[in-house]
């Protein structure tokens, strides 16, 4: 359903953990709909941090390990990774208000 | 030829939708307004919709909502999937900023930007806040498959989002500071019935533990004032809703507790053309058929307004 490329359990690691660039992590779920109204949101910033950050989408109902290893517990949460490390997060009702400043943060 | 429009209407619950189809359907090509968010109001998040007429079998609560999207999309409502961020409601031409910085004129502007969660106001609920103290049983309740969880709150939504939760949870503790629920009867006795379910009366959360995500609650009694911690993996607020009202704050005449005035029955405001409906007016009935009901008689003040009829 996202236009943000998919991950997975499996493709985490070498995704996400191991990208040279920073990666934002849109946890979701299709039974959620605040998630669905975030996406086009992350779409936007994915198109204006292109080259600069790595955008991808982690469907939670059939990728329960990173979840859970990342203490993912509320839908949408949002994970930014640099160096391997989360350096910032947002979850629920806060997270399109939040977005813009982590992303500058990160670059 | 000017680039005002007729009517925008600012919120996209039943208010908001109700108010676009009625003004649609009457020619004045409303834009909503419908939040980024948001969009669709407090019904995306709620699972079943038992009580609006006319769904003899329920409906779920986004489905109901891009029903009424749609029929407001089908009489020409312009469909803006953005908030609105500044309003200058004072004039005879409106003008309405959306999250962009495009700005919308028009002469007539409904009101319908519902209400938000209440928060319990605790350092410990900003600090957990999507670490386990959720507002959104449906989004999450996935999580707590096998795990103890408490919702807050004795009304309707509580016990909705308790019967959900129940579904993937081991156990569900319904925390209420009273010793009566205010629930509606079905609701009462559907969680009553639910094995799952287990109540803790007269108590409020004075404090939540957990460092990466919530661990427990501590609760106090509000009549001894003992207090008692309660283990939990996750915590559902439902404590009610607060008017969304701060958008137009200073502008528009709200009361105490910040709900819009309106001159009930009509949904005139104190300014000319500038209408309310929905749960941003009501403290009393806040119901979707209520809300929906609200938007039809903005819709019809505003289309008195558009036409002259009024001063």
């Amino acid at each position: 359903m996202s236009h943000i490329p998919a991950v997975t359990d499996a493709t985490f690691e070498a995704e996400v953990v191991r990208s040279d660039l920073p990666v934002l992590v849109d946890y979701w779920a299709d039974w959620c709909a605040p998630c669905r109204q975030l996406e086009p949101v992350v779409e936007k910033f994915a198109q204006e941090y292109e080259g600069r950050v790595k955008f991808v989408s982690l469907d939670v109902n059939t990728n329960t390990d990173i979840p859970l290893a990342y203490n993912v517990v509320n839908l949408p949460t949002i994970h930014l990774f640099k160096a391997g490390q989360v350096v910032g997060f947002a979850a629920g009702g806060e997270v399109k208000s939040k977005l813009r400043r982590l992303l500058s943060e990160a670059v | 030829m000017s680039s005002v429009n007729d009517l925008v209407i600012i919120g996209s619950g039943p208010a908001g939708y109700t108010a676009a189809v009625y003004a649609a359907r009457a020619g004045f090509a409303p834009v909503v307004l419908e939040g980024s968010l948001t969009a669709g109001g407090a019904l995306m998040t709620t699972t079943e919709v038992e009580n609006f007429p006319g769904f003899s079998e329920g409906i779920s609560g986004p489905d109901l909502m891009g029903k009424m999207r749609e029929q407001a999309e089908r009489f020409g409502a312009r469909l803006v999937p953005d908030d609105a961020s500044r309003v200058e409601l004072a004039g005879s031409v409106k003008r309405v900023m959306d999250g962009e910085g495009t700005e919308y004129e028009a002469r007539a502007v409904i009101l319908a930007t519902g209400s938000a969660y209440r928060k319990l106001g605790l350092p410990d609920e900003e600090r957990l806040s999507g670490r386990g103290v959720s507002w959104c049983a449906t989004c999450d309740g996935f999580f707590y498959r096998g795990k103890d969880v408490a919702v807050i709150g004795g009304g309707d939504s509580a016990l909705e989002e308790a019967g959900f939760l129940s579904r993937f949870a081991n156990t569900v503790t319904v925390v209420h500071r009273r010793d009566r629920l205010r629930a509606s009867r079905v609701m009462i006795d559907r969680a009553e019935a639910n094995p799952k379910i287990n109540f803790v009366w007269n108590a409020v959360v004075s404090g939540i533990d957990g460092e990466t995500t919530v661990t427990g609650l501590r609760l106090a009694d509000v009549v001894s004032g003992a207090e008692k911690d309660l283990p939990v993996a996750g915590v559902f607020v439902a404590i009610g809703h607060e008017p969304r009202s701060e958008l137009v704050r200073g502008q528009v005449e709200t009361d105490e507790a910040g709900y819009v005035k309106v001159a009930d029955p009509a949904t005139a405001t104190n300014l000319s053309g500038v209408f309310a409906c929905g749960d941003l007016v009501d403290h009393t009935y806040r119901q979707a058929v209520t809300a929906a009901a609200s938007g039809c008689r903005a819709a019809l003040d505003a289309e008195r307004h558009l036409l002259g009829l009024t001063a």
